[in-house]
């Protein structure tokens, strides 16, 4: 493979270099938190660990001022195998991106002299996938993690109440948002986002993953409503009857607006003028069917209940990350409700699960040793005779344990069978010709590839699962006629693999958005003799860890214990060496290590930390909650973790 | 602060005093003497069933005799005859635990006595908090039952059970010669369907309790060998501990330990630890001992089960095994005791045995299991439990099956005293059932 | 291997409930309305009775059961469960009227198979006590086996709705926050403010209706509820233990005209005996619970014998997972508590709760054009040793003692292998009291 351009996945293409300002932002970003600072009590560590990644999210973003600049807008895409739409044989030719669109495809294309060439012998393209709902880009509001008083809790303010039709994603879209770039490592090239919130979060928009800001991704705003059976806290609507009244009276409240209105337009004589709702007015598109209600609804008893909301008001329903459709098949058919599959999974169970069943045990026969010295003391002469009386008993009992339990073998069937259940639905949509797409509310980018390939292993075609990716989310989101296939004059969105997409092994190589190329890194494999036997890197020890962050306690420290097959970490920051975090039983993937805490103080904050080792030190990003994504990286002290 | 504070001593006061106005619960007073049930079908429990009288002198059974039987049944000084044809006498009903006494009204707390501040209090005493005048005494006991273990509840030891009669105007009078510490096993499981701790959680709290049961376990051991030495050596023990004091009779078996535990793996973790700690234990609740049978049984560590009117703990379990459980016990060997686990409805104790019963135990097991087994396990065996010569008058005289509703309890005796058929309950019954004046005023 | 076993254990279950003719032979038939037949047929055609009578011939393709020696009494009917809802309270307000409990059915509680192993073929889904005025309940058919919510519901039985007296809501709503009803005084108040701005709503929209007025009135559910109250259109259930409590309901009332009222748990019922019977309110109690809490302290087993005998149609109800699966055994405490015959014993938990319901046309006895629901025992079900037998709800057997698989449930979580354990509470002192407070933030409750 030949590769002439060089654009990271990770990184934007600065088009437009509006970020000239960003040292004089961070300075005077910088004074304020260190103002701020000499007020705060500094003991307090999690406030200020908030406040910090507070004003973090209003600093420019740091990673890319290097970048070179765009030489040209036009690419070739040569000798591929080209899959234009879901059911087409792959073709074998060559596909010309001009102005963010495609501009020729097939065997004989004309290459412009200015064209970048990228020789995509034996790759395979596909055209971009769409999400069809998410939170992608999409930063969650302030208020959403307190927990306001009101003094009548029966009636509190709408917004309070997490009823905020009115709102609309396009408001929130923050293109720094790590799960834009996860989403395009993906092959992801648009994204249907809807604001976090509760009962009625907001609206949707329709975006390109690639952009400087909201303006530039944008394709449509509300698009949507977007809704989800989440309560009020401590305030009506609270419980899921509270949320059906609401819901209901929402509606009705706009059904009579809608008419209100427009006997006042008619005619204003004698009719009181409506009084203005932003809430209600904003469900008025829902009302006349202009909006369809892309309603979360992941459980059977979720997906009966927001069906049975649409039978009751007649609204246009979109059953959306839905996981458990099994036995609500018959009335999705029946209603025409369109349907958007989670890709999230439950985890198959592991193989060597009687092994680690083993293991406890030892663990707590090992106890009954403890408790068995802990009374009077004993001999050392005792010690050994109990012990070898425990190793004598312990046999016996795994002798014992071998016998099968016929309960437990009865339980372990059933759960079997229930993720059995939830992997095959797609395959079930499938035979009853219910197109879906899929959704990403409550998962997670990378669960996509094996997710779906765990669909197809359960009956699911290929086809079809492509269609979910694009012609299909293309179709619901009414943008077939710019994307979802690879087409001359469509968007340019393109998804380059190395392999068939649905191989196994198959890797995205590159992600064209709107014609702008995301090469993926390709990461480096250590060699196994360097680390653990099963190609995981040896990251035991002490280190010391910076954050991309401009702050004066933006250091500190991380040790790494290996316990069994897990990790435990334990981090703390440089202003309270005494204070550590700790983290178990997190698993190390490759080189890479995945753990989140919590810091709580008064409001609760997740911390998510992504790291790649690479043998003496580390890069990666730190989240923090809603306030953002941050780079971090860190060196190795010493290969003891103590402090 | 402080005036909030006030106000709620008047109001607890105003409560406590409302309580003890009508503290009479009974219209006439409990007699005592000699009694004769004559021409009675008495169903001893331990010897059998059959036609006969019982005397009753000085609160004790002084003769059981089968009709034409040549005992002569003389009485010094005259004896209250009582004709029992077509009745029958059955041993007091013994519910193995209970809060009776120790609570008045669920919901007012300061009428709560049984779960006081702690979690190592083995020291707090049940019999001390006994309300002799409690509204729910005279309710239950007219239902049959005689005698119950009111029992502390809260934390890791919440105190020491104590056995009581249900009759008797002080604690001392009510005691039943049965006291012991109880111990709230380690539990693993969630504590209701509102727990939302994280199963993780859940572990790291069991640990937690693991660690400080054995830490409590180690001292109280060290303990004991210091006094043992200290009494030995005739010197002065060092300072006042109630909570060690309370242990030390569990140590030196002479006191048997109350593992209140319901989950089947805390089960099997309960049975270990009394195995390793050498502990002379009665294991209660058990829930899930159904599935853990044979290993009780090997232990041979008794049980008190119960509720067994209950729930099953999991989704997936048998509909019925609640009611099961008592008699697979049972059936493995396991000596069992049934317990409401009640405060004001102890009055279900027949009920709770005779679903057991049904569900797998058979009567005459489930009769035991509230009569002559909680004797047994409480070290009572020769003088509560059965009708039998020389055992204390506790007994019942009924119109049939005490499991049955049907069944009227016509006479109860506790300690040889006739109480009387009476109780807030009835008397309500009696006034309201044709109101005066009705509609009209 | 272990898959299909797994499957086949699926198939008994849908076989369990898939015939809706039956005939069930020879069993004794305890008919609630008609007296007690020995040794008599009784065939369910359709999901209905079609027939009772000595030597029914079974019409061709008709399952026949074999009854000999089993007593076959009408479904039971639970006139005060939770059973089979995701929500109890919606506790945000002293009046929620506009919720309903029928929003969050969920047939997937294995609570309700276990309620069919006691016989129990309805029970009343209510609102908890949180709320002067809870939200609106739901009759439920024990269709164990469906997956679908909507198939739980009893089609055709009246709208029913919350109300709740006394400490709770004054505990919920003026200790915990401050808003009336802190006292039994305002409890009086709240609900007269209810049904006249009901009462408003509908006149409201009466005016507008017939065009004496332009603007349409801002929509409400809650007055809309009200108003379908005052209408007529819902039977109220009202949550009550004290007789000043239980008079001032009734008086409010009939200041509106409203007469459909049945008292919940009503524990000092036995003190105004005669004024509920004057007023035609019924009574749904518990067999014997008490002391709970400081409203029901003065309260008697006798209760319902007192408000039976004084002429009170009178239910006994559950409110409760555990007492819900052996209300027999419940109804049956009303002989040791006021020797009631076992018809008026058994009529408690059948035609009486019916009434209550607004669905004793449809179920509660053994009649001919009645719904099918039977629950067969194998002794009388007054007795201790009675054990559930089948339990048919509309002609299918949603219980069968003989097809009973350990693990019924519906609905397995993909994340767990062994279901976790869960310490129960219906013992031990009822904590709050009854099972109407679930759900209701705990902050707000008093430990007791």
């Amino acid at each position: 493979m030949q590769v002439t351009g060089n654009y990271s996945i990770g990184s934007t293409i600065d088009k437009h270099q509006i970020f000239k300002n960003r040292r004089i932002i961070a300075n005077i970003s910088l004074n304020w938190i260190l103002r701020i600072f000499t007020i705060m009590n500094r003991t307090i560590r999690a406030i200020s660990f908030i406040a910090l990644f507070c004003f973090l999210s209003f600093m420019g973003n740091s990673q890319n001022s290097d970048e070179p600049a765009v030489i040209t807008a036009k690419f070739v895409i040569q000798n591929v195998h080209i899959i234009a739409k879901p059911g087409t044989p792959a073709s074998f030719g060559s596909v010309l991106i001009e102005d963010g669109m495609i501009k020729q495809v097939g065997r004989a294309v004309t290459i412009p002299f200015d064209a970048e060439i990228i020789d995509g012998d034996s790759m395979y393209v596909y055209a971009g996938f769409i999400d069809a709902l998410s939170h992608t880009g999409v930063k969650k509001s302030d208020t959403d993690d307190d927990r306001p008083k009101v003094k009548n809790p029966g009636y509190p303010p709408n917004d309070v109440a997490g009823i905020t039709p009115e709102l609309s994603a396009f408001d929130f879209i923050s293109h720094k948002e790590k799960s834009i770039k996860d989403m395009r490592g993906q092959g992801f090239g648009i994204s249907h986002v809807v604001p976090h919130g509760r009962l009625f979060p907001g609206q949707g928009a329709i975006i390109l993953l690639d952009g400087n800001n909201a303006d530039e991704m944008t394709i449509k705003k509300n698009t949507s409503t977007y809704s989800q059976f989440k309560g009020a806290r401590g305030m009506y609507p609270q419980t899921i009857i509270g949320q059906m009244a609401k819901w209901r009276e929402m509606y009705r409240s706009a059904s009579y607006a809608k008419k209100h209105n427009s006997s006042f337009a008619t005619n204003p004589v004698g009719i009181k003028r409506p009084s203005y709702d932003k809430a209600i007015e904003a469900l008025i598109p829902v009302v006349d069917k202009k909006q369809k209600v892309y309603f979360k609804a992941s459980k059977a008893m979720e997906i009966s209940r927001a069906m049975a909301l649409q039978k009751d008001l007649g609204f246009s329903i979109v059953l959306s990350d839905v996981k458990q459709a099994t036995h609500a098949i018959k009335s999705i058919k029946a209603s025409k409700a369109d349907i958007l599959l989670s890709i999230s999974l439950p985890k198959e169970e592991k193989k060597d699960e009687d092994k680690k069943k083993e293991e406890k045990d030892k663990v707590s026969d090992s106890k009954v040793i403890e408790g068995s010295t802990i009374g009077a003391p004993l001999s050392a002469k005792e010690v050994e005779k109990k012990k070898k009386e425990h190793k004598a008993k312990s046999k016996k009992e795994k002798k014992k344990k071998k016998k099968k339990d016929p309960e437990k073998e009865r339980l372990e069937a059933r759960k079997k069978a229930a993720v059995a259940e939830y992997v095959s639905q797609a395959a079930m949509l499938e035979k009853n010709n219910i197109p879906f797409s899929f959704s990403f509310i409550d998962s997670k980018a990378k669960d996509l590839h094996p997710n779906i390939r765990r669909m197809i292993a359960a009956g699911l075609s290929e086809k079809t699962a492509l269609a979910a990716l694009t012609t299909e989310p293309a179709k619901l989101l009414g943008i077939s006629n710019i994307a979802g296939t690879i087409e001359k004059g469509k968007l340019a969105n393109i998804v380059m693999t190395d392999k068939p997409y649905f191989e196994e092994k198959s890797k995205i190589n590159y992600v064209f958005v709107e014609g702008t190329p995301f090469k993926t890194e390709v990461k480096k494999k250590k060699k196994k003799s360097e680390d653990g036997a099963d190609g995981s890197a040896d990251i035991v020890g002490k280190w010391t860890y910076e954050m991309n962050i401009p702050m004066p306690d933006n250091t500190g420290v991380i040790l790494i214990e290996k316990t069994d097959d897990t990790y435990k970490v334990s981090i703390a920051s440089v202003d309270d060496l005494t204070d550590f975090e700790e983290i178990e039983d997190i698993e190390l993937d490759g080189n890479n290590l995945v753990f989140d805490f919590d810091v709580t103080d008064g409001m609760t904050m997740n911390v998510e930390m992504d790291l790649n080792f690479d043998g003496e030190s580390f890069e990666g990003t730190v989240t923090a909650g809603q306030f953002g994504t941050f780079d971090m990286s860190g060196s190795r002290e010493s290969k003891t973790p103590k402090f | 602060m402080k005036y909030l504070y006030i106000n709620i001593i008047v109001l607890a006061g105003l409560l406590l005093g409302c309580t003890s106005s009508i503290h009479s619960q009974i219209t006439k007073k409990a007699s005592y003497g000699n009694f004769i049930i004559k021409n009675a079908t008495i169903v001893t429990v331990t010897k059998g069933t059959f036609e006969g009288s019982v005397t009753i002198q000085d609160g004790i059974i002084s003769g059981v005799s089968k009709s034409g039987s040549k005992d002569k049944t003389v009485m010094e000084g005259g004896a209250t005859i009582i004709d029992a044809k077509g009745m029958y006498v059955y041993p007091g009903m013994i519910d193995g635990g209970t809060h009776i006494g120790l609570g008045e009204i669920g919901a007012v707390s300061l009428t709560q006595d049984y779960n006081e501040l702690g979690d190592f209090i083995p020291h707090m005493q049940a019999l001390t908090a006994v309300n002799p005048s409690s509204v729910n005494i005279p309710v239950n006991r007219i239902a049959g039952v005689t005698t119950a273990l009111a029992c502390p509840d809260g934390g890791l030891f919440p105190g020491t059970a104590a056995l009581i009669h249900l009759h008797g105007y002080t604690p001392e009078q009510m005691f039943a010669g049965f006291k012991a510490p109880i111990l709230n096993f380690p539990a693993s499981g969630k504590r209701g369907r509102w727990d939302r701790r994280s199963e993780e959680d859940v572990k790291k709290d069991e640990e937690k309790a693991n660690k400080k049961l054995n830490d409590i376990w180690t001292k109280a051991k060290q303990y004991t060998k210091i006094d043992s030495l200290a009494t030995a050596k005739n010197k002065k023990k060092a300072g006042f501990n109630p909570q060690m004091d309370a242990l030390m009779p569990v140590i030196r078996n002479e006191m048997p330990l109350l593992i209140v535990v319901n989950k089947d793996s805390d089960i099997k973790a309960a049975i270990k630890w009394v195995e390793t700690q050498n502990v002379k234990a009665i294991f209660m609740g058990v829930a899930e001992g159904w599935r853990v049978a044979e290993e009780i049984a090997k232990a041979e560590i008794p049980v008190i089960v119960g509720p067994v009117l209950d729930n099953p703990r999991r989704a997936s379990d048998p509909y019925e095994i609640n009611y099961a459980n008592p008699g697979i016990l049972a059936k493995a060997g396991v000596q069992v005791a049934i317990r409401t686990n009640e405060t004001e409805n102890v009055r279900n104790l027949p009920y709770n045995a005779g679903f057991a019963a049904t569900y797998g135990m058979g009567i005459d097991e489930a009769l035991k299991a509230i009569t002559i087994n909680p004797a047994q396990i409480f070290g009572l065996g020769d003088k509560l439990g059965s009708i039998e010569k020389g055992k204390i008058a506790n007994l019942i005289i009924c119109t049939g099956d005490p499991f049955e509703t049907k069944t009227d309890v016509k006479h109860v005796f506790i300690n040889g005293w006739n109480i009387p058929m009476e109780s807030r309950q009835t008397l309500l019954y009696d006034e309201f059932l044709d109101r005066s004046p009705g509609m009209n005023k | 291997m272990k898959r299909l076993l797994f499957i086949l254990s699926f198939v008994i279950i849908c076989h369990v409930g898939y015939s809706q003719d039956i005939l069930v032979k020879n069993g004794t038939l305890i008919t609630i309305t008609d007296g007690v037949k020995e040794n008599t047929d009784i065939l369910i055609r359709n999901g209905k009775i079609s027939q009772i009578a000595k030597g029914i011939k079974a019409p061709s393709g008709v399952e026949v059961i074999d009854a000999e020696g089993m007593y076959i009494m009408p479904g039971i009917i639970d006139a005060h469960s939770h059973l089979g809802i995701d929500a109890v309270n919606e506790a945000t307000d002293p009046n929620t009227a506009h919720v309903w409990v029928g929003d969050a059915l969920n047939p997937y509680d294995v609570g309700i198979y276990r309620a069919l192993a006691g016989g129990v073929t309805t029970s009343h889904a209510m609102h908890g006590s949180a709320n002067a005025v809870g939200g609106q309940c739901e009759t439920i058919k024990h269709r164990w086996g469906v997956h679908d919510p909507e198939e739980l519901r009893m089609i055709g039985a009246p709208r029913t709705i919350k109300f709740a007296l006394g400490e709770n809501p004054m505990r919920v709503h003026g200790e915990g926050r401050g808003l009336t009803p802190r006292t039994r005084m305002g409890m009086e108040q709240v609900f007269r403010k209810s049904f006249a701005d009901g009462q408003a709503y509908m006149d409201a929209w009466n005016d507008y209706n017939s065009g004496k007025v332009k603007t349409p009135p801002a929509y409400d559910l809650k007055m809309q509820t009200m108003a379908d109250i005052l209408k007529g259109e819902i039977l109220i259930h009202c949550h009550s233990y004290r007789a000043d409590e239980i008079l001032m309901l009734m008086d409010v009332l009939s200041d509106y005209g409203v007469k459909n009222i049945t008292f919940q748990h009503v524990n000092e019922g036995f003190k105004v005996a005669p004024e509920l019977a004057a007023f035609g309110a019924h009574a749904s109690v518990f067999s014997d619970w008490w002391a709970y809490k400081f409203e029901v302290y003065y309260s008697t087993a006798y209760n319902a014998t007192i408000l039976a005998k004084n002429g009170v149609v009178t239910s006994i109800n559950s409110d409760s997972r555990e007492l819900i699966r052996h209300l027999y055994h419940e109804a049956a405490k009303t002989q040791k508590y006021g020797d009631l015959s076992d018809n008026e014993a058994l009529k408690m938990i059948t035609i009486n709760p019916a009434i209550q319901l607004g669905i004793d046309k449809e179920v509660g006895s053994l009649e001919k054009g009645k719904d099918g629901d039977l629950a067969i025992f194998n002794k009388h079900p007054l007795s201790i040793y009675a054990i559930p037998q089948k339990t048919i709800v509309d002609g299918h057997i949603r219980f069968d003692i003989d097809n009973d698989m350990d693990d019924i449930r519906l609905d397995v979580d993909p994340t767990e292998t062994i279901p976790a354990y869960i310490e129960t509470q219906s013992h031990g002192g009822h904590s709050c009291g009854d099972g109407c407070m679930q759900g209701v933030a705990e902050h707000l409750l008093h430990k007791h």
